[in-house]
């Protein structure tokens, strides 16, 4: 088989990985099948970065394949004699390396704190104090009028808040912030009539002024 | 492992390749789309992990290689394709046919209201 892109040859080096007898059975058939998701992913309008979008699903994918070849080849072999076989310094350091890597992207792309969310020092965004029923100050904040930045719409959120600052005498107030975003944990759990809603996405505010 | 304890242990990516080739012979990609289809993209399968599902499922015997020939409609490499053997079309029976009673069961005892609305659940002990 030709091959044609350079994410093609890469992925037909990573092909390597596998297991011998698995890669001679499958090899060319798997790499057939990232040609067409390639071609899929292309065709995509909407896909920003469709390169990372591609790879970050296939490292995936060949992590958890990876461990299931060599686990069947495991079970099927005696390991003592064809351990040393199986996992060649090279092969093992590669792994490894996939391993990290895929970590890494998949890290940056699904647990990467809120970045749609809208930053604190947007000068079109509105955000209030306000009280929940027990007391605790939350910050309500209204859609922004700069579209671009957000991609929550018209929709106010409500953040419950993590602040050495007395928020009260703020409440009903607008109000300028800064501090930053904190991921929705037990701390920033409303309890509200009774019933724990959330965990709803946090604020912590260093500092605060009323807007004007 | 005996044909009947094959039947009750389907993995969702085996129950799906399986519903796939019910409706017609496919290749490796036309199986991973149908997967992403019918599962509402619950199922999403690489080119490694269908692979393996693939290879374990002609180890046991559930589906079998039909023919290798061109498909036109993507471009004009040849293919391998995929059918269901006897055992592969009487384990998906049987777990459609487990799944229809079981979603019958459910129906009747408004399992699907009480997993909504809790409270129901309480009312009714």
């Amino acid at each position: 088989m030709k091959i044609k892109t350079r994410s093609e040859k890469m992925y037909s080096w990573l092909l390597f990985l596998y297991p011998k007898k698995y890669r001679i059975e499958y090899g060319v058939l798997m790499l057939q099948i990232f040609r067409d998701i390639q071609r899929e992913i292309e065709q995509r309008r909407d896909e920003e970065n469709k390169v990372l979008a591609l790879w970050s699903w296939l490292l995936g994918d060949l992590c958890i394949s990876l461990v299931q070849q060599y686990w069947e080849v495991i079970k099927k072999f005696n390991v003592t004699i064809h351990m040393e076989k199986l996992f060649t310094p090279i092969r093992l350091i590669s792994l490894i390396g996939i391993f990290t890597f895929s970590v890494f992207i998949i890290r940056e792309i699904y647990f990467k704190p809120y970045p749609q969310l809208i930053p604190l020092n947007d000068p079109h965004a509105t955000y209030t104090i306000a009280t929940t029923h027990t007391g605790e100050c939350c910050v309500i904040h209204y859609a922004t009028t700069d579209r671009s930045k957000s991609m929550l719409g018209n929709f106010a959120e409500i953040f419950i808040v993590k602040s050495d600052i007395d928020l009260s005498k703020y409440v009903g107030k607008n109000v300028l912030l800064t501090g930053e975003f904190i991921s929705g944990d037990q701390s920033c759990i409303a309890n509200t009539c009774g019933k724990k809603f959330g965990p709803f996405i946090g604020l912590e505010i260093t500092s605060i002024q009323e807007k004007k | 492992m005996n044909k009947s304890q094959m039947q009750l242990t389907l993995t969702p990516a085996v129950f799906y390749i399986l519903l796939a080739l019910a409706i017609k012979e496919r290749h490796g990609y036309e199986i991973m789309k149908q997967v992403r289809k019918d599962s509402k993209e619950k199922v999403q399968l690489g080119p490694g992990t269908l692979y393996g599902a693939i290879k374990r499922m002609l180890e046991e015997g559930l589906i079998l290689e039909a023919d290798e020939r061109p498909d036109a409609t993507i471009n004009d490499e040849r293919r391998k394709y995929y059918k269901l053997t006897d055992l592969g079309r009487q384990s998906l029976h049987t777990e459609l046919e487990r799944m229809e009673h079981a979603l019958e069961a459910a129906k009747k005892g408004n399992v699907f209201g009480k997993l909504l609305n809790p409270t129901l659940t309480n009312l009714a002990i």
